[in-house]
């Protein structure tokens, strides 16, 4: 209810208070996006400082690079690892489970991936896979496995014999 | 109402269906100079209008002239604009249909009526003035003629309501109000700043009771029940007693008692005519 409006006089316009508040809001729009450009770049400055700051602060802060070890140090070492192989208890679980008839012909060890590859012959080949099942009790060596076998002839006493060949690993403490 | 939009005319030429009245403004309240009755017995004619004014300005005020026309002269109506957003060319024709409804005339088309709508966007009300090419030409001659100027031709409804600030009354609530014409009573009901509910044509009525029947009238007409909100009724003529305190009922003084010039005991006719 405008009586202000309701003139026959004069066709109906806004008022100049309406355009007044209209050119205010357009000033007042366009500050406010002009602080808000500012002030957006003033916070991106801001960040990237902090950024920066941070970047060095944490390049300040990181753990100096560890120190070569000396010659004693690494023989140490390889002296540890190797004393920490179950050199005996392996040898001796070999050397138990080795008994007549069977007859350990060779041994290859490699102590880095402890792997154990036996030649052996036994008179049959039951007595070998009897043998293959006995190197693991103990727990020192893992199951081992047949690789292969070969039947080969015993000229002085007239039988033959099996050469067979086992592997397996020992089992790290 | 804002500074810049406070009316600056001090002279106010009432023009209603039995006199046009000349009041001025003395300390912000009206008081009557002289009025010219206008014939009873024929239609109300623009020429009567010519001559009045002529009559009431043998000489012209330095001040500039608000007119202020009744819905006699300038018919008001009430448009249910219904639920859907209007335009403001929809609600035009929509108006002028309305009006050609109630004033139909093949000498004076509605159609080369000019219009002031009062439509928000999405009421459901349209409070619409009207006012004939042919008085709004006559009054402009006539001004000319005499050698006044003209500072607004408003509708009485909407000079009134603007004068007494209805619309700062009663911001959160409904009311009623009532603005007295010569010849009728507006009965209008204010909602949020917005008139709800019009009658344009009630009885005149002086007295409280009456005016109150009216309101009951139109609780009916509308189908509300109010009988608590709160209710102002406009008049011209200065109370000769307060209104009672915490009552519904409350009278909003056009004039002031006590006023340096003289007012009249009735309030219509006019007291005074010079004819």
């Amino acid at each position: 209810m405008n009586g202000r409006t309701v003139d026959f006089l004069r066709p109906p316009q806004p008022p100049r208070v309406g355009w007044a508040l209209l050119a205010l809001g357009f000033v007042a729009l366009t500050i406010a996006l002009w602080c808000e450009q500012r002030w957006a770049a003033e916070r991106a400055t801001a960040e990237h400082a902090e950024q920066q700051a941070r970047t060095e602060q944490q390049a300040r802060q990181a753990p100096p690079p560890p120190l070569e070890p000396t010659l004693a140090q690494r023989r140490w070492l390889q002296a540890q690892s190797e004393l920490q192989r179950p050199w005996l208890p392996a040898l001796r679980a070999i050397e138990s489970a080795t008994v007549n008839p069977v007859f350990l012909l060779s041994m290859t060890i490699e102590p880095s991936k402890g792997l154990i590859k036996l030649d052996a012959e036994a008179p049959s080949f039951d007595h070998a896979l009897a043998y293959v099942q006995v190197l693991d009790i103990g727990g020192v060596l893992e199951p081992a496995v047949l690789v292969s076998h070969e039947q080969v002839p015993n000229l002085p006493a007239g039988a033959g014999a099996v050469k067979f060949s086992a592997v397996t690993h020992w089992v790290a403490p | 109402m804002w500074p810049l939009s406070r009316p600056k005319a001090e002279e106010v030429l009432r023009i209603g269906r039995h006199a046009v009245e000349r009041w001025k403004a003395v300390d912000g309240s009206l008081a009557q100079v002289s009025a010219h009755a206008l014939p009873q017995d024929a239609p109300p004619h623009p020429q009567r209008l010519a001559e009045a004014v002529s009559t009431l300005y043998a000489s012209a005020p330095a001040l500039p002239i608000t007119l202020v026309l009744e819905s006699a002269w300038v018919p008001v109506m009430l448009v249910d604009t219904g639920a859907a957003l209007l335009r403001s060319a929809q609600v035009d024709a929509l108006v002028r249909h309305r009006f050609g409804l109630h004033h139909s005339d093949s000498l004076d088309p509605v159609t080369a009526w000019d219009l002031r709508i009062e439509y928000r966007a999405g009421s459901r009300c349209a409070l619409a003035y009207g006012m004939p090419p042919g008085l709004k030409q006559t009054l402009i001659d006539a001004g000319r003629a005499a050698g006044l100027e003209w500072a607004a031709m408003t509708p009485a409804l909407a000079w009134g309501m603007e004068r007494l600030r209805i619309a700062k009354r009663w911001p959160r609530t409904s009311a009623w109000f009532l603005w007295p014409e010569q010849d009728r009573t507006l009965v209008a009901r204010v909602a949020s700043n917005e008139v709800v509910g019009f009658n344009p044509g009630a009885a005149s009525a002086g007295d409280e009771t009456t005016l109150k029947r009216l309101v009951d009238a139109e609780c009916a007409r509308l189908g509300i029940e109010s009988t608590t909100d709160p209710i102002a009724a406009a008049r011209w003529y200065a109370a000769l007693r307060a209104a009672r305190a915490g009552d519904r009922f409350a009278w909003l003084d056009l004039s002031e008692q006590g006023s340096p010039l003289a007012t009249p005991a009735k309030p219509t006719p006019p007291a005074r005519v010079s004819a």
